[in-house]
């Protein structure tokens, strides 16, 4: 299942699903579920989706980086770190994490929310079992609602990821489709070296490379900015396209968007391979933009960004605004804002 | 009908004393979803070429004694305009009392393609904002007997003497 490719992942989607990614973590989902809850961090973090309004549904995703180690926060930490690490070298267990151990945790802090309410609890571990690169436990559990999920630690990633299911106790039968739907597509790392980030109905692909620095989600309006070394990428989707091209030209409206100034500058037109047209911007950086990029490169110098690429397409399918830009090293990939511009699937 | 009197001096308490976290209860969505926007009568309204709507909301002239005597000297202006975009223009002409706010997201959700949590997430606010504004009023269907109406759609054909009108005042 983790080995599935993209492609197979993209026949599988219904046309009307949802496509959630966040941080490596992608799955699909049935019609009009929406990304409500999310973490920043890649090492650790959680995700929360959940049901059109009128349904309890939700979808919780967990992943810890099981070779992650937490950053020491006192002297005598960093102390014990410095001594381990010129003590004797400790092999590696092969055995991996203890995932019977993490998921009674979880399943503790239910039950707590159980008793809280007052009612009974119970919960039912499968025993743990091998799917290709996973070592996984399947699990159910019933008492102030329904939950039936899985962990699992997958060998390519080194990721303990724990996804389930919750609803209300009634909702058995409508907790197990989507279950079967989740785990079927639910994947835990990037494919080909790109994290699919899909959310609103935004789909795209980054490199692995790249890191998730802010993110802006508003209603009309998702904004995601991603860095690398020196490296910037600012990914934008704006709503109401056919609303604002009244007033403004793509091109205009483009340039006011910009995070670097275009005055004198001039966009050649470029064809995109979803059939759209985009004004495009490539330049090398202004002198005063080099020192602003040398600073944010964190003392290497040869990674800060020397060039920019910029530009936005509309989408009259789904009446939207894209928006790409990067500020990049030529060196390290001059092509990274076609790659990514033609890997966004704006329409189906 | 009021809050019973305990019930207000509980939440007047919890409004001045926020760390003792007690408030009314937060209405449900579902609820709040079948309310139906209506149109305040003192505001006239235009639609332009573009879309977009032209509001005339009238100035409240009773000020008293001193406030009449100051519009004799300023001559202020009756009325003030207000101007909505395409989507506002949309939504408020959607405000009429027929249509539930759940059937205004889906019509607005489908009108400028937008995603159904997005519609949902800017039309509940544009019309809070008209709510605070008193632009308009919020209808709730119930029953002469006064158990919530089984299926709401039927009712919005029936005429206004049967609905219970529950709008706020305008200017």
């Amino acid at each position: 299942m983790a080995s599935q490719s993209v492609s197979t992942l993209k026949q599988e989607e219904q046309p009307a699903a949802t496509v959630i990614g966040w941080q490596g973590i992608r799955c699909v989902l049935p019609p009009d579920w929406n990304l409500v809850s999310f973490s920043l961090e890649r090492d650790s973090g959680y995700l929360r989706v959940d049901a059109p309004a009128d349904s309890a549904l939700t979808v919780q995703i967990r992943w810890l980086d099981a070779g992650h180690t937490q950053e020491p926060n006192s002297i005598y930490g960093y102390l014990m770190r410095f001594l381990q690490k010129r003590g004797r070298s400790n092999p590696r267990s092969t055995a991996g994490p203890d995932l019977k151990a993490s998921l009674e945790k979880l399943l503790k802090e239910t039950e707590k929310h159980a008793r809280k309410e007052h009612v009974r609890f119970e919960c039912h571990l499968k025993p743990e079992h091998i799917e290709g690169e996973r070592r996984a436990i399947n699990f159910s559990w019933v008492g102030g609602g329904r939950g039936q999920g899985k962990i699992w630690h997958c060998t390519q990633c080194n990721r303990v990821v724990m996804a389930q299911v919750v609803g209300l106790t009634k909702d058995h039968a409508a907790i197990a489709s989507v279950a079967a739907k989740l785990f079927g597509t639910l994947q835990d790392h990037s494919i080909d070296g790109r994290d699919l980030w899909a959310l609103y109905d935004l789909q795209i692909e980054v490199p692995n490379t790249f890191r998730l620095k802010e993110q802006q989600l508003y209603s009309g309006h998702l904004k995601l900015v991603f860095g690398r070394s020196g490296e910037r990428l600012v990914v934008e989707r704006w709503g109401l396209a056919s609303t604002t091209l009244k007033r403004f030209t793509l091109d205009e409206w483009f340039r006011n968007q910009a995070l670097i100034g275009l005055k004198n500058r001039q966009s050649g037109p470029l064809e995109l391979p979803m059939g759209h047209e985009a004004v495009f911007y490539r330049f090398q950086l202004p002198i005063w933009n080099r020192i602003g990029a040398l600073k944010s490169a964190m003392g290497k110098p040869s990674c800060a960004a020397t060039h920019y690429a910029g530009g936005g397409w509309v989408c009259e399918a789904t009446n939207r605004i894209y928006i790409l830009q990067l500020f990049y090293n030529k060196r390290a990939d001059e092509d990274l804002w076609h790659e990514v511009a033609s890997r966004c699937r704006c329409h189906s | 009908m009021g809050l019973p009197l305990t019930q207000r001096i509980k939440y007047g308490v919890g409004r001045y004393l926020p760390f003792l976290k007690i408030g009314p209860p937060k209405p449900e969505r579902k609820a709040v979803m079948t309310l139906r926007p209506c149109q305040n009568s003192a505001i006239t309204w235009e639609k332009q070429g573009d879309g977009s709507v032209l509001l005339h909301v009238p100035i409240n002239q009773n000020t008293g004694r001193l406030g009449a005597v100051m519009r004799k000297l300023l001559r202020p202006p009756k009325e003030r305009r207000v101007e909505l975009d395409e989507v506002g223009g949309f939504v408020w002409e959607l405000c009429n009392g027929q249509h539930t706010i759940e059937m205004i997201v889906q019509k607005t959700a489908k009108q400028f393609k937008m995603n159904r949590r997005e519609a949902e997430v800017s039309v509940t606010m544009f019309l809070q904002m008209l709510h605070e504004r008193n632009f308009i009023g919020f209808y709730k269907l119930v029953r002469r007997g006064g158990t919530p109406a089984a299926k709401d759609e039927s009712m919005a054909e029936k005429p206004e003497t049967e609905l219970t009108k529950n709008t706020s005042e305008g200017r």
